[in-house]
């Protein structure tokens, strides 16, 4: 497997971020998002 | 990430340079998305304000225009493009997070009822892209780009699948002004159709979420028509995202065998390769979501985020669709993916009455 596919695509990134505001919501460090 | 013909992704060379370089681009993402916000709210105010009813026009729509606007008169200068290419990445993270907004059965009941819908649309619109094109004298892998963009997740799966079959960058082009220029299109049609035909949230969102060709065209169209269409939407489109590795892998293995594309040696790795990984982030959320680990207020935040990353993405909607080069790429091509496009939107709006009739969606 070539070092490219090895790197993470930006598909994963977007799924690191999500879980990390997912993980700040959870521990309360993100209490309120407003709309 | 699909990238775009009205504008091509900056290069830069090192890591701060490429992140950098990002910040302008995506504060004009922010900017156009929530000036939409904005323009919404204030029609709403001045409306309750004076006694008026005047027709709430989504965020949604008014980022999109606004975006259109910029990009086809003033243009977008080169220092915001490569922020502005990340509405993709903005759309991606947005759907990971919605998933907070499912529990993991309604998305198990609605997928699989989407997954059986997406099965009869690829089958039936693969095969009808297919003859078209032929019938239309276009070369064949120019034919096999515009049969997978319209069918399974347009420009991700021109890109994804043009390396898999070594198909030319013009057919590659022609493909992607083709889809583009349809999905702008679809994204106002749409809702005019479902609202002139009666269509539920459900049974909307179902039939945008299989017809609608590029996944953020998709979002907005069952975003402006409401809120529960969006989500419906969202979970349409990710199943036929899902299936991108699949479809992509067969075609790579027919031009393979005709000596037309190099041999795909590691199956399985090709399909991880392929596959939109945003997709295992829904389910992860959605899971975590039906086993209670967030709480109500804590399930508003992670909903409003989301939202907030798909007005990022609508402003990018319009900002990356330019007019005037989608127009240069020819007409054969963009002919045929229309045909395509309204022969499938009836099979898919055929398809979503039937289900309709049967599961009462």
């Amino acid at each position: 497997m070539s070092k490219s596919q090895r790197r993470f695509s930006l598909d994963s990134w977007a799924v690191v971020l999500a879980l990390v505001a997912a993980l700040l919501v959870r521990t309360g460090i993100l209490k309120t998002v407003p709309w | 990430m699909a990238s775009s013909v009205a504008l091509p992704r900056a290069r830069a060379t090192s890591f701060p340079n490429r992140f950098f370089g990002l910040i302008p681009g995506i504060l004009l993402l922010l900017a156009v998305g929530y000036a939409g916000k904005f323009i919404e709210q204030s029609i709403a105010h001045y409306g309750k304000a004076h006694h008026l009813v005047l027709p709430n026009i989504e965020y949604v729509l008014w980022a999109i225009l606004l975006g259109l606007v910029i990009s086809n008169t003033v243009g977008v200068p080169q220092v915001f493009r490569a922020g502005v290419a990340t509405y993709e990445f903005w759309l991606k993270a947005g759907i990971v997070l919605l998933g907070a907004r499912f529990l993991l059965g309604d998305v198990l009941r609605l997928g699989g009822l989407s997954l059986v819908l997406v099965f009869i649309e690829l089958a039936l619109a693969l095969t009808f892209m297919t003859y078209l094109g032929r019938g239309f004298k276009l070369s064949p892998k120019l034919v096999t780009l515009l049969a997978v963009g319209s069918s399974v997740c347009g420009v991700s799966a021109i890109i994804a699948t043009q390396g898999a079959i070594d198909a030319d960058e013009e057919d590659a082009s022609y493909a992607i002004a083709a889809i583009l220029a349809l999905g702008a299109i679809s994204l106002f049609l749409f809702p005019v159709v479902g609202h002139a035909l009666h269509l539920s949230d459900h049974a909307y969102g179902l039939w945008a979420g299989l017809a609608v060709d590029n996944t953020a065209e998709a979002t907005a169209a069952g975003a402006l028509y409401s809120d529960a269409a969006g989500k419906v939407a969202v979970l349409a489109k990710t199943c036929r995202n899902a299936l991108i590795g699949f479809i992509v892998l067969g075609y790579a293995i027919y031009w393979a065998q005709k000596g037309q594309a190099a041999e795909v040696k590691d199956k399985g790795a090709f399909l991880w390769q392929k596959f939109p990984k945003f997709v295992l982030g829904f389910l992860l959320i959605s899971l975590l979501a039906t086993l209670g680990v967030f709480t109500k207020p804590q399930l508003t935040a992670l909903g409003n985020l989301s939202r907030w990353a798909f007005l990022l993405t609508f402003a990018g909607v319009g900002l990356r669709t330019n007019l005037r080069e989608l127009g240069k790429q020819g007409a054969r091509p963009f002919i045929v993916g229309a045909v395509g496009e309204v022969a499938i939107a009836l099979i898919t709006l055929g398809l979503v009455f039937g289900a309709d009739k049967w599961f009462h969606l």
